[in-house]
Formats: structure tokens, C-alpha cells, sequence
């Protein structure tokens, strides 16, 4: 009996499987991943049934503007050559 | 055991000493005395006490790999989701206290922020002379 086959895909350059297995959803419909490199995933839910996982890493919401990075950095590299300015006096701004 | 604060230079240094001069000449505005008394307040409790409570000081890894040595951050407020943050470091001698930067940076407060907008490119509108239609 004939078997309808696709031609095999040839893998992504750079990309390789290192890992396959089978698993079963619990009675919750969760799977496991093994080893899963990082912690949170985009996932694609496919017409035909499939999952497709991306990694996504958290964007830090404390990030620096560009200005102050300047900023931190130019100090910085004044500092680790031991220049900093005279200190400064803060008496006259608190009040007694 | 109190520590000295210093400003990194150049551009803290700067900032330092033209809100410290603006100061004491009365000359800032309502917004800038309000920040004003907040840094002093937090370099006040960092001078005696990098880690008291209300500043939340935490290193920051990140910089702290990048610059190799101990970055950390502080709170100027607290309670506030856009709260302004310090920068600083130990250093250069014992006892001291740099300070590296400051977030919102200074520039981008609402101060001469007018005069920074670049005017439009559109020419000007050209007047009919009166009497021709």
C-alpha cells in the first residue's frame, strides 16, 4: 500500500535536534520539558495539532537609558583610575 | 562608621555643583527643590548607612561584571513606580563614597526641555499682500 511521504526537510543551519521523546499530558493537559535551557517560552498551537516553543528571556524593566549609561559609565571608568571629585559638604542642606 | 560622599565626575560633579550653588543662591524651581531635598536626604543615610532600609540599596550584577567592581543602586523615593535611583560605588579610598549616576538623568527633567525641540522644517507661510485676491 502506498504511503504518502514529504520530502525531509533539511535542518535550519546551526540548528540541531539534541533531544526526542515522547510524553503524555497529565489530567491537566501539562507536559514536562526536560532540560529546558530557559524558563519562559512563546508558544505556537498549530491547526495541525503541533506546539511550537521559542525561547523568550524577561526584558529587565529596570534597564538604563542611554544617557544615564553614559553617564555611570564615564564615572566608572573615572573611578577605577582613582578620580572622583573633593567631598562634598552636605551640612548646609540638612536642616538642624 | 560615616562615610564621604564624592560625585563622579565629570558630569555628577557637575550636577552637584550646579543644584548645591542654585541652592543656596535660592534660585531652583518647585520641582528641582523637591528632588533636591531628596538626594540630600538619601546621600545623608548613605553617608552613615549605605544599607538603611529606605534606600533599598542592592548591587547591581550586571554592572558590577561590567565594570569590575561592586556597582549598587539606591531608592531616592520609595512607594512610587517611576521612583529616581542612584548609582554608586565604593570607593576611591576607605570610607568614601562614589556616586555614579543618577536616574531620571538631568537633562531629561522638564527643564529647558522647550528649548532642546527642534523647530519644524515647514516654510513659512507666505501673506498675500492686502488689496489682491
Amino acid at each position: 500500500m502506498p504511503t504518502a511521504t514529504t520530502s525531509r526537510r533539511k535542518p535550519a543551519r546551526g540548528i540541531s535536534v539534541v533531544e526526542h521523546y515522547d510524553v503524555a499530558a497529565d489530567a491537566k493537559n501539562r507536559i514536562s520539558l526536560r532540560k529546558a535551557k530557559t524558563k519562559y517560552f512563546h508558544v505556537k498551537a498549530l491547526s495541525n495539532g503541533s506546539y511550537l516553543l521559542e525561547p523568550r528571556m524577561l526584558v529587565p524593566p529596570q534597564a538604563l537609558p542611554a544617557k544615564t549609561r553614559k553617564m555611570l559609565d564615564t564615572a566608572a571608568a573615572n573611578l577605577k583610575k582613582g578620580v572622583a571629585s573633593a567631598p562634598i559638604d552636605l551640612t548646609p542642606f540638612v536642616k538642624a | 562608621m560615616p562615610f564621604q560622599i564624592r560625585m563622579g565626575v565629570p558630569e555628577m560633579e557637575a550636577h552637584w555643583n550646579d543644584f548645591s550653588t542654585r541652592k543656596l543662591a535660592g534660585t531652583l524651581d518647585r520641582d528641582e527643590e523637591r528632588y533636591f531635598k531628596k538626594l540630600v536626604k538619601a546621600l545623608g543615610y548613605l553617608a552613615t548607612n549605605p544599607r538603611h532600609p529606605s534606600l533599598n540599596s542592592h548591587e547591581i550584577d550586571d554592572l558590577t561584571r561590567k565594570h569590575g567592581f561592586k556597582i549598587f543602586q539606591s531608592y531616592l523615593e520609595n512607594h512610587k513606580p517611576a521612583a529616581g535611583r542612584i548609582f554608586w560605588a565604593y570607593g576611591t579610598d576607605q570610607g568614601d563614597i562614589t556616586m555614579l549616576a543618577v536616574e531620571p538623568h538631568p537633562d531629561d527633567q522638564k527643564r529647558g526641555a522647550y528649548e532642546r525641540v527642534a523647530l519644524s522644517k515647514f516654510q513659512a507661510r507666505k501673506t498675500k499682500p492686502p488689496g489682491k485676491r
